[in-house]
Parts: C-alpha cells; sequence; structure tokens
C-alpha cells in the first residue's frame, strides 16, 4: 500500500501537507474563464481522527467564488438549519521528499474564520476522509504513518 | 464543531432553501433506499442519485450551470457540526 510518513506540531499532532483546488467538477469552468487558471492552495493540515469532517481556512478559498450548493444541515427543533457550507475540493496528500501522494478528486470541506488553527495548520482532515486508510500512530516512537488502498 | 454550541443560523438563498425544505421532506424515504449516496435537488425535485460527491456535482453543473441547486449525502441530520473544540490553538 501507498503511504506517507507524517510531521507532527510542537504538541505532536499528526500535520499533512496538501494541496487544494476547487473540486474535479468545476475546474472546467475555471480553465474556461480568464484567467484561465485553476486557484490552488500547498499548505499544512493537521489530521485529526476526533473530527467527522474537513475544514479549510475560509480565506484560503475565498477568492474562487465557490457555489454554495452543499449546506451542513443540522437538527435543530422542528426544522433543520443551515450551519455553514461544505465545498468541493480535490485535495491531494503529499509529504516532501516523499514519492507517494493520495489524491481525492472531489471532498466536501468546511470552512472555518481565518486564523482558526493559529498559524500551526491551515486546515484540518477529519474522519470521513481518514476512514479510507490506514493510521498508525505510535507515539513513543514519534512516528504516524498514513497508507491507503 | 463539536464546539458549536454558540450555533448560528446563516441566511440561506430562498431557493437553495426550498431545496432543503424539499430534500428533508423526502430525507426519511432516501435514507431507506438511498443511505450514503448524494443526491441533487433543484427547483424542489428530487434529480438524480449519485454514488460520488464528484458525480453528483458533475451532473449538478452540467444540468444546472450556476443555477441553484443542492447536493447532499443521504444520512441522518447531525445534531451539530461535528468539530474538535480542541483543534483551536
Amino acid at each position: 500500500m501507498p503511504s506517507l510518513s507524517l510531521r507532527f506540531d510542537s504538541s505532536d499532532r499528526p500535520l499533512i501537507h496538501v494541496e487544494g483546488k476547487p473540486g474535479i467538477p468545476l475546474q472546467p469552468s475555471f480553465q474556461m474563464h480568464p484567467p484561465n487558471v485553476v486557484p490552488r492552495f500547498a499548505e499544512d493540515f493537521l489530521v485529526d481522527t476526533g473530527a467527522t469532517g474537513c475544514w479549510v481556512e475560509e480565506d484560503l478559498i475565498a477568492s474562487w467564488h465557490l457555489m454554495k450548493n452543499i449546506p451542513m444541515l443540522t437538527r435543530s427543533g422542528l426544522k433543520p438549519i443551515v450551519g455553514g457550507y461544505a465545498y468541493p475540493l480535490s485535495l491531494r496528500f503529499q509529504e516532501p521528499r516523499q514519492q507517494d501522494s493520495w489524491y481525492h478528486p472531489s471532498w466536501p470541506v468546511g470552512t472555518v474564520p481565518a486564523g482558526h488553527f493559529g498559524g500551526i495548520a491551515r486546515g484540518l482532515i477529519g474522519m470521513d476522509l481518514l476512514r479510507n486508510g490506514v493510521l498508525h500512530y505510535d507515539g513513543p516512537n514519534g512516528t504516524c504513518h498514513l497508507s491507503w488502498p | 464543531m463539536e464546539s458549536d454550541r454558540h450555533q448560528v443560523t446563516l441566511a440561506v438563498d430562498p431557493n437553495l432553501q426550498e431545496n432543503i425544505d424539499a430534500f428533508c421532506t423526502q430525507l426519511d424515504a432516501l435514507i431507506s433506499t438511498h443511505l450514503g449516496m448524494y443526491v441533487i435537488f433543484a427547483n424542489a425535485r428530487l434529480v438524480k442519485v449519485c454514488d460520488s460527491l464528484e458525480s453528483a456535482m458533475s451532473v449538478g453543473y452540467a444540468q444546472f450551470g450556476t443555477e441553484s441547486f443542492l447536493v447532499q449525502r443521504v444520512e441522518p441530520l447531525r445534531s451539530h457540526i461535528d468539530f474538535q473544540a480542541t483543534c483551536q490553538v
């Protein structure tokens, strides 16, 4: 299985380098309209088995003006409410000087305010995505490996 | 966010709200038949059931372009947006 060896922040939380773009279904629209470039970011994200979903600081994608097609609905009394929006992003996990990368062509990612992660990271990878792989965290030896089929 | 003890209600585009209402009305039935799939709603009607978000977004953009449409995964609604407050630095 391909795998990546992850880094850690100062609190021993695993970090992964993520290249994000609009999801594959959205990319032709960017290619067809000036400046005819698919926007991207490349930032460190936290890997968090305690979060159910994936999140990104909103300033990273605000200028992309993605449509709000995926409201995050939550149960509240009799009527569900919209707690935020997720956006379909293509995500590639890749670590410096490592060969493998894990690519997701279109994954729902919610937004949090800019600076939410205090500069340590710019987003978070949660269980909805991690459950498709194998995460091996070895605290005593200070290693964390992410593998996928 | 497991955080979201102070949940905010966002203003929603009326067309999108119509699709949300239609989705919620049909959610129980969809769960019994299409759990884990992705659905597209437009003009307050179920348009298509897809097996991935990528497929649903492709169909949605192909059929509706920049017009309002809704994509949702068929699953029970959560009682809160699930996010670890401990992840905040």
